[in-house]
């Protein structure tokens, strides 16, 4: 017990921060178990999320296979490289009640017009059903960006709650056990050294 | 900022058509390539197939575990998903939770 003074005002003065640790590690409990009761909710919803979003790519597939088939290979892709931007997209991160949550939200924009294209309406429909499989991704990967940043929260709450009661507070009773024997064991001797003085006091009277 | 694609031509061709900013056929150092797109700070969102993830499976999940942004997003090709492979959400929420969902 280093750098410990055995007194009674460090005895009140750890004991107030055990007090305190207790405490937080009663509320970083129960941010825990919010956090993890939160991320068993946004695994569901991810597999129901992804199990669409896997129709719709095959959708997507079919129908752009079947455009290729009957316009060619070559042209489509020669088209498919002759545009030149993407759909924007945002990112917004949040914090809902100290849970971490991302947000993507993209353009609701047709990058290829029916006249542009100058061509069978196949490739037209295999570029709808491709811009709602893309809307699909874009919702599966705000879902998985936030269970990554949510499972980091997780482990580091974890971490945390188990340093409190692991470490921190066991030490704060250690040191608290350790000042109440000393203090003990001075209150002893004062008392054996009041007794002895009294008897010394009596004798020569 | 926009959504890469790393895949084979038709996963290009396709989300291209879709609104993909930036789209990446590969054919040989799949890291590399990946590696390139991660660094990119104007892409939000990077797809890329399962087959080719299976490739760099390993480089994957510790961007995941870095990162906040990129997200990777797997998704199956046109030979549709594959099946038996490890899902690495699946992984990181087994190594936060310590159960298997």
């Amino acid at each position: 017990m280093e750098g410990v003074k055995p007194t009674r005002m460090q005895l009140l003065e750890i004991r107030k921060r055990r007090l305190l640790a207790v405490k937080g590690h009663e509320l970083l409990s129960q941010k825990r178990d919010a956090l993890i009761s939160n991320f068993f909710e946004i695994i569901k919803n991810r597999k129901e999320k992804r199990e669409e979003m896997e129709r719709k790519i095959k959708e997507a597939f079919e129908s752009f296979i079947e455009a290729e088939m009957l316009m060619g290979e070559r042209q489509v892709r020669a088209l498919a490289e002759g545009i030149k931007e993407g759909r924007d997209i945002k990112a917004e991160k949040k914090n809902i009640m100290g849970v971490p949550i991302i947000n993507f939200s993209i353009e609701d924009r047709a990058i290829a017009s029916y006249g542009m294209l100058d061509t069978t309406s196949n490739l037209y429909e295999a570029i709808n059903r491709g811009k709602e499989a893309l809307d699909a991704i874009v919702e599966v990967a705000g879902i998985e960006g936030s269970i990554q940043k949510l499972g980091k929260e997780i482990e580091k709450t974890k971490r945390r709650v188990n340093a409190l009661e692991h470490i921190f507070i066991p030490k704060l009773e250690g040191t608290i056990a350790y000042i109440e024997r000393q203090l003990e064991e001075r209150e002893r001797e004062d008392f054996f050294r009041r007794k002895r003085m009294k008897t010394f006091m009596e004798q020569h009277d | 900022m926009k959504v890469a694609v790393i895949g084979d031509e038709d996963t290009a061709a396709l989300f291209k058509f879709a609104g993909a900013g930036k789209v990446i056929v590969v054919d040989g150092d799949i890291e590399k390539k990946f590696d390139e797109v991660v660094e990119d700070s104007e892409v939000a969102i990077v797809i890329i197939t399962e087959r080719m993830a299976d490739k760099i499976a390993r480089k994957i999940e510790k961007v995941k575990l870095q990162r906040e942004l990129p997200v990777i997003v797997e998704i199956p090709d046109k030979k549709g998903k594959m099946e038996g492979r490890e899902d690495l959400v699946e992984k990181l929420v087994k190594r936060a939770v310590g159960v298997e969902v």
